[in-house]
């Protein structure tokens, strides 16, 4: 790559002074609030602290405790249901939409509307709003279900429908951002390629098969690698639809964190756990870009 | 009626079926938003209120500081957005165009950490704003989001796109960096601002769990902190509740309709949600 | 002439010294209390600060109001970044924990001090309930004086026993008969196939529910000097049995999730649960019900045992308070007989000066609850909810605890060994 300034050496000093002033006011804020806090949690993990007193070093005993606590086995468990459902759902409703709004030439800016508008509001009004609706005995689902003649569930009262009543709430939310992600790359498909399908005889299922998803691909993958990320963060319906429960059967591993640290004020442990919850995406996003030679097509 | 018809209008009956039920929730928030506190919870529900209550959205405001809410959000975002603006185009210029030493591998640093969730650092974040006596403060509020690594990254890769030919001619004509970056760059790098400035709101606006940690008092209060805090101890006044959320999804809705565009180029561009 | 204009003048200039001296010797103090509570006791609470500045002009409280559910988080916070209030109001669930951390003030000292000389306080102090003073010690000293209290009653549904024709409960009642009554009055009203009014209603809460009934069954959740679990106790796990058998085999009950859901009361308050334990706080929300009601005492086994539990509030200075005398000072205020008077107007606790119980207003009111005094005579039966520090950890588990119990298909036993295990790692940490 050519160089833009090209280079005598006052010039070079120059261009390193002017560089280093412009990124100094990100860079000490990045530093101060990101990178630097970063490090220092794994610094905490290694102590036990409530802030109040002074801090004791333990060592690995925060990490050895999580993997001894039940509770913390079943937030794991809780995260990863909640994720193996809700991302394969967001996406291939999202694929889906996208591929109707798409194929449909009036109204767009209508569906479009409708779609991304629950991705817009804020998770916790959100979370409210499907609190009323599933509320029991009382709620409006329970009386569309009666309706239809399907049976009433128990939805946020019972340990095992709570979870899956969290989903369905946050698949609802989440379908928005997949859905323009999808319909973006949906509109970067050049028309030629279905022209030519035409031509030679595919049908609308073929030619989707054969033609849009291989080439959506990169698109589908990036879109998964983001929504998994965020659903291993899942945090805020749990805390406002269920509290955790009913006996801690949505409790999420965030939800643990946040109530060790800031309810129970053991920042030490909070820390690990913020860690473990780190090297676990770490290592799964790791995991997806190595499987992505397998079944992503790049041009 | 010939195959293609058919199939749009098979398309249309799935897409509408999808519009009422992304929306009727929503209906359901309206709903519940216009009753009286004695019909919120009646069996079998009615969509319509038996009777409607205007009272219900003043009242929110009676019975919180709700306009404060509103306030505290509105200030806290506005600045946050603008915070991030100047600080990642400068950020991102420098990645993108300066040679100094150290720059890739600085910028590295700074993907590295665009996988971290938040919940990592929080609570050494949590501990730095005690010692800068920032707890419960706007400045708790505005400050650490400004430096997310998301904005700089954006911003970088908007820059590289940009043809070098006109920065060129203005190195040569003598002008300094300070000056190609505000003169030249900045107007051309429009779209990038905008859908940062975009993102940047959504997710201020509707940020919890840090409001949650770092404020305290009532009067701190953004608005998602708000509604959250009008679960009653003994009861939850469902109907004023609902108005507080009806009113508190309009802004983001208003902002969506009058910038769309960017919306969906930020997203569908990079798309990395908080 | 002269003589009498300088003398004169020099009079009013002494005077003026005088007077600016003392305003100089009390320089303005401003105290913070952190304040819980809704609207109508928050208001409450200002007028007897109002008061207080009143005799005492030269100090000023300001109030900081917080939402409740977030009222000790958040005070933990302010403790923990080093810029805690003057004052709050510790509730015993909290007290021992704040205590032992030392972020409470110990008033010890104070109270000895006024015990020794002062006679408003010397009655004040007896007039207290020795129950709440017992409460606030830990570890011999005090670190607050009572500031209200509650204990659990069953609050009942007059209209609904007048609709199935059922007499109303009676102080001296049976667990049986408490039984038989909860089942005569859940019923399907409305006639579409399911039941939509409720006899009793289990809330699985530790105060209101779980406490109760074990106490009833002769059991105890912890051991005495509150270093231990005691819930594997036969006694202890038929008092969860019975929880369990409320919700699941007798039925009476919706199960807590339910209760949760709708958000704690609005069961009862729309006329859907016969009867339900509550404590004093809730008959500012009761008030505006549109049916008649009134409180019975807990019920009690064939051989007269019950028990119920009563916990305290304490309003305390904390710690790093710049100005303990004058933070005394509102404490004794806060809690003297004008004060606790004028929150006896609210309702929604008892008065912790049995002065104040003992007249009329409260003894045999005209409204819902007339009969209040029950909670008076409970105190007999009443010992405080267990409340080491660590606390609010162990209620989490045992509300799970329960849950589980009445959700999925573990037995009592299991529940109460598995609780048990967690409540004792956390009480030796």
């Amino acid at each position: 790559m050519k160089k833009l300034f090209s280079a005598s050496k006052s010039l070079k000093k120059q261009q390193a002074i002017a560089g280093y002033l412009f990124i100094l006011p990100n860079f000490v804020g990045f530093l101060a609030f990101i990178f630097v806090p970063l490090l220092w949690s794994l610094g905490i993990s290694l102590f036990n602290w409530n802030l109040i007193e002074p801090a004791k070093f333990i060592g690995a005993g925060n990490y050895l405790r999580m993997f001894k606590d039940p509770l913390f086995r079943k937030t794991l468990y809780n995260t990863l249901y909640y994720t193996l459902t809700s991302v394969p759902l967001v996406i291939v409703l999202g694929l889906l939409l996208a591929v109707l709004v798409n194929g449909v030439r009036r109204l767009t800016m209508t569906y479009r509307l409708a779609i991304f508008l629950p991705y817009l509001i804020p998770m916790v009004g959100a979370a409210l709003i499907w609190q009323s609706i599933y509320m029991p005995n009382f709620g409006i689902l329970d009386y569309i279900f009666d309706l239809l003649g399907l049976p009433i569930l128990p939805w946020l009262t019972s340990p095992s429908w709570a979870m899956p009543a969290i989903v369905v709430m946050s698949v609802w939310k989440g379908i928005g951002f997949t859905f323009i992600i999808f319909l973006a790359g949906l509109q970067g498909i050049p028309g030629m390629y279905y022209e030519a399908a035409e031509i030679d005889g595919a049908n609308g299922i073929q030619q989707f098969f054969k033609i849009t998803l291989p080439l959506l691909t990169p698109t589908i993958f990036f879109a998964v690698v983001i929504t998994f990320i965020d659903s291993l963060k899942v945090f805020d319906q749990a805390f406002v639809l269920t509290a955790g429960g009913p006996a801690n059967a949505t409790k999420t591993t965030v939800y643990y964190l946040y109530e060790q640290g800031f309810q129970y004020l053991r920042m030490g442990y909070a820390s690990a756990v913020g860690w473990f919850l780190l090297v676990v995406i770490f290592l799964i996003t790791l995991l997806q870009f190595v499987y992505q030679r397998k079944w992503v097509t790049y041009e | 009626m010939n195959k293609s018809a058919a199939s749009t209008i098979m398309k249309h009956v799935f897409l509408v079926f999808i519009f009422i039920t992304m929306l009727g929730p929503f209906i359901w928030m309206l709903s519940v938003a216009f009753k009286e506190f004695g019909d919120v919870f009646t069996y079998p529900p009615a969509i319509i209120p038996p009777s409607v209550r205007w009272q219900n959205f003043p009242d929110v405001f009676a019975a919180f500081p709700f306009a404060r809410f509103i306030f505290n959000s509105g200030i806290v975002t506005i600045l946050r957005v603008i915070g991030t603006i100047i600080t990642s185009t400068m950020a991102g210029y420098a990645f993108a165009r300066l040679e100094f030493p150290g720059r890739d591998s600085i910028f590295l640093l700074y993907l590295a950490t665009l996988m971290v969730p938040f919940q990592v650092v929080m609570i050494p974040l949590f501990i730095i704003m005690r010692h800068l006596g920032w707890v419960d403060s706007y400045q708790a509020l505005i400050v650490p989001g400004i430096f997310q690594a998301f904005g700089t990254f954006l911003c970088r890769q908007f820059f590289l796109t940009i043809p070098k030919s006109l920065e060129e001619s203005a190195f040569i004509d003598g002008a300094s960096f300070w000056t190609i970056f505000v003169r030249i760059i900045m107007p051309l790098v429009k779209p990038a601002v905008a859908t940062l400035s975009v993102l940047t709101f959504l997710w201020s606006w509707n940020d919890f769990l840090w409001p949650l940690i770092v404020i305290d008092s009532l009067k701190l209060n953004t608005l998602t902190l708000g509604i959250a805090s009008f679960q009653g101890q003994y009861y939850t006044q469902w109907n004023l509740l609902m108005a507080g959320v009806t009113i508190s999804i309009i802004p983001t809705v208003v902002v969506y309709l009058l910038a769309q565009k960017w919306f969906v180029e930020g997203i569908a561009m990079s798309g990395v949600k908080y | 002439m002269k003589n009498y204009v300088t003398k004169i003048g020099f009079l009013v200039l002494v005077v003026l010294l005088v007077a600016s001296l003392n305003a100089f010797a009390q320089e303005q103090v401003t105290l913070e209390w952190f304040a819980l509570g809704d609207t109508s006791e928050v208001a409450a609470q200002k007028e007897v600060i109002a008061m207080f500045e009143k005799a005492y002009p030269h100090v000023k409280i300001e109030v900081t109001r917080v939402p409740n559910d977030q009222y000790y988080d958040r005070l933990k916070v302010r403790i923990a970044s080093g810029n805690a209030p003057d004052l709050a109001r510790v509730v015993i669930e909290e007290y021992a924990d704040l205590a032992k951390r030392g972020a409470l003030l110990d008033l010890t000292p104070f109270v000895e001090a006024d015990l020794a000389s002062n006679a408003a306080f010397q009655a004040q102090w007896d007039d207290y309930f020795s129950i709440l003073t017992d409460a606030l010690h830990y570890e011999d000293k005090i670190y607050g004086l009572p500031g209200d209290w509650n204990n659990a009653i069953i609050f009942y549904n007059k209209d609904l026993f007048d609709a199935a024709g059922l007499e109303y409960p009676t102080d001296d009642w049976t667990i049986d008969e408490f039984l038989e009554i909860a089942q005569a009055l859940t019923l399907d009203t409305a006639g579409r196939g399911r039941i939509d009014q409720y006899g009793y209603m289990v809330t699985g809460d530790w105060f209101d529910c779980i406490a109760p009934w074990i106490f009833t069954f002769g059991g105890q959740i912890l051991n005495d000097d509150w270093t231990a679990s005691a819930l594997t106790s036969p006694e202890a796990i038929a008092g969860l049995q019975f929880i369990d058998d409320l919700v699941n085999k007798y039925k009476v009950s919706p199960s807590p999730a339910v209760m949760e859901q709708m958000g704690g009361s609005q069961y009862f308050m729309t006329g859907r649960i016969a009867m339900a334990h509550y404590g004093r706080y809730m008959v500012p929300a009761f008030r505006s019900v549109p049916f008649d009601w009134d409180v019975v005492a807990q019920p009690k086994q064939a051989d007269g045992t019950r028990g119920v539990p009563f916990g305290v509030a304490a309003v305390s200075a904390l710690a790093t308070t710049k100005h303990p005398e004058i933070a005394w000072e509102f404490i004794k205020f806060y809690s003297s007989y004008d004060a606790v008077k004028h929150f006896d107007s609210l309702g929604n606790s008892i008065p912790v000066l049995r002065s104040v119980t003992e007249e009329p207003s409260f003894k045999t009111p005209e409204t819902a609850p007339r009969n209040q005094w029950t909670m008076i005579e409970a105190i007999e039966y009443s010992q405080l909810i267990p409340s080491p520090p660590g606390n609010n950890e162990i209620i989490n588990v045992a509300t799970s605890g329960v849950d589980e119990l009445l959700l999925t298909g573990k037995s009592a036993e299991q529940v109460a060994e598995e609780v048990s295990i967690e409540i004792n790692r956390i009480l030796s940490e």
